[in-house]
């Protein structure tokens, strides 16, 4: 009974997709979003093991995006097999990962911030610069994906495949979240000397926050790039970044469906917005301003406090649980 | 168990620890006491490797443990709590205790992303095993709480709690009877009592008197960073100069 309990949300969660997905298939429009979405929960839910779980900031996320989109297209257009090139991204993004968490993992806050600004303004002055990366001209005709000899080149079958992405690396995260691993990350962000004191190597777990997290994002790039087929260095900036950041903090961080929200509102709320161009930064910036305001836990964080509070006024006994 | 062996500890030009040396016995309940700013708490952040020592060693069941990480020094067999209670505060209790139990885990990130049946297991026991030290310290029935939402009292025995969870030889209690009442205390002391028969070797620094003349068997007087004195509760409480330097008249009037 209680591994029924345990195990419905997940599977409701799933179905819900699985609906929502069937309901827009017939629209190409609707799953060229849908797949933005994936892309973006993937990414933003990879960002979330770190900030949320293990209380580290990153402001230069785009680098783990642009190390796993760079790498698998150079790759792709020089007739390596696709998903050797996206491990190869990968591969690459926690080399970067560790390279930067050997000098964050003893940084805190404002210190770490910087150096994350820092390092994600180096790679993007790389790509835009160096000749392997094509500068500011990019990198055109990315081929498409295959996955067992079917070619992904229609936006129906990438939309199939990017749903079962999405629940896969779901799957991955709250596996990683609920288990040793996940409660040492949480140890670390609520108090590292209690942590420390307690027998868990704060170091260690710190740069693994950073590599999960690399993992995560560098495997969002690689399909973003294989989805978009171009890629230049305008979508690599620290805009990216922040708009990564400003989806967890505007979705909830620190939990499963707080990303998703995040990522799906602000994606479809950007794409809307096209339109608005004049007003589009302003109407965008008033959103951020009311979620920092009124939802200092995100949507989900909203969400919950709400339901919370239609079931105490029923006058049922709630459990103060820490579901964060 | 434990033995301090001439440690000094500087700050700058301030001399914390001053050429301190003591020995706790195997499963005994030692004392260290000392006015403000006697170097109590100095003297647990050496022992528990938040500092390293200027000079002088530390051993632990006769190995050299000075200048480890206060992690390494936790998976040698030496757990702590906090004068200021640092407890994971927006996770629930029992995933408190179960963080304590960290450095006994077999499990990794790659068993943790398969859920091997070993893995299945561990997790199974270590529920159980942190529900049964919840029972033992009274809050077994508060194991789905945020930690943050107990009582001040509750949230020191949690605290306890999550340091025996790491299988402690050797637990370090830091003025756990703070911010305490009466019968608090008295629950506390009895506590302390119960983890000593489990065989736990406990070193306990404390303000309040009447607790540690109650509970310890032998007791080291710290003033200004240098040890006063040492012995039982009995000859403490007897020795002018300790009576001098802290004591006063108080503990005569209990």
């Amino acid at each position: 009974m209680k591994f029924i309990k345990k195990i419905k949300p997940e599977i409701w969660g799933i179905l819900f997709l699985c609906l929502v997905f069937l309901l827009i298939s017939k629209n190409v429009y609707y799953i060229t979003l849908f797949v933005f979405c994936g892309i973006y929960i993937i990414a933003v839910s990879g960002l979330d093991v770190l900030f949320g779980y293990s209380g580290q900031i990153s402001l230069g996320h785009a680098m783990f995006y642009a190390t796993g989109a760079y790498t698998s297209s150079l790759l792709a257009l020089q007739g390596v097999p696709v998903w050797i090139g996206i491990f190869a991204g990968i591969a690459v993004s926690i080399l970067l990962a560790a390279v930067v968490a050997i000098p964050a993992s003893k940084l805190v806050h404002q210190f770490l911030a910087l150096l994350t600004i820092a390092v994600g303004n180096m790679v993007y002055v790389f790509l835009s610069k160096a000749k392997v990366t094509g500068a500011m001209t990019g990198v055109k005709n990315i081929p498409d994906l295959s996955i067992f000899g079917i070619m992904l080149d229609t936006k129906l079958k990438f939309g199939i495949f990017m749903l079962v992405m999405i629940v896969l690396f779901l799957f991955i995260k709250s596996r990683i979240i609920n288990s040793s691993t996940g409660r040492a990350l949480m140890a670390i962000r609520e108090d590292v000397v209690a942590a420390d004191g307690i027998g868990i190597n704060v170091r260690k777990y710190k740069i693994l926050a950073f590599i999960i997290s690399a993992v995560f994002t560098s495997f969002a790039g690689s399909m973003y790039a294989h989805f978009v087929g171009y890629v230049s260095p305008d979508g690599f900036t620290g805009t990216q970044s922040i708009l990564l950041l400003t989806m967890l903090l505007f979705g909830g961080a620190g939990n499963m469906v707080g990303p998703i929200c995040g990522a799906v509102v602000i994606t479809i709320m950007n794409e809307t917005l096209q339109g608005f161009s004049t007003y589009k930064t302003l109407i965008y910036g008033i959103v951020i301003l009311l979620a920092i305001l009124f939802m200092p836990r995100g949507v989900f964080g909203l969400v919950q406090d709400i339901i919370r509070k239609i079931k105490s006024s029923f006058g049922r006994p709630v459990k103060k649980n820490a579901e964060n | 168990m434990l033995k301090i062996d001439h440690v000094t500890m500087q700050f700058g030009g301030l001399t914390a620890i001053d050429d301190v040396s003591f020995e706790v016995n195997d499963g005994t309940i030692f004392g260290l006491i000392g006015p403000n700013g006697a170097g109590k708490t100095t003297m647990f952040n050496i022992v528990s490797g938040v500092y390293k020592p200027v000079n002088g060693k530390i051993y632990l069941q006769d190995q050299d443990i000075t200048g480890l990480k206060p992690y390494q020094i936790c998976s040698k067999g030496i757990a702590r709590t906090y004068q200021n209670i640092n407890l994971f505060r927006t996770l629930t209790v029992l995933q408190n205790v179960q963080i304590g139990c960290h450095k006994n885990l077999k499990s990794n990130l790659w068993t943790n992303l398969i859920r091997t049946p070993a893995q299945r297991r561990e997790e199974k026991e270590l529920v159980e095993e942190c529900m049964k030290l919840l029972e033992f310290v009274g809050l077994s029935e508060k194991a789905d709480y945020m930690s943050t939402n107990l009582a001040y009292g509750e949230q020191r025995h949690l605290e306890i709690a999550r340091a025996l969870a790491s299988r402690p030889k050797l637990l370090l209690l830091d003025e756990p009877a703070a911010g305490m009442n009466t019968t608090e205390k008295k629950e506390l002391a009895e506590l302390i009592r119960k983890i000593n028969d489990m065989g736990i070797t406990i070193l306990l620094v404390e303000h309040d008197m009447k607790l540690v003349m109650n509970v310890t068997g032998e007791i080291s007087v710290l003033d200004f960073g240098r040890k006063i004195a040492q012995g039982t509760p009995d000859e403490i409480q007897a020795n002018p100069e300790v009576i001098e330097a802290y004591l006063g008249g108080g503990v005569n009037g209990n």
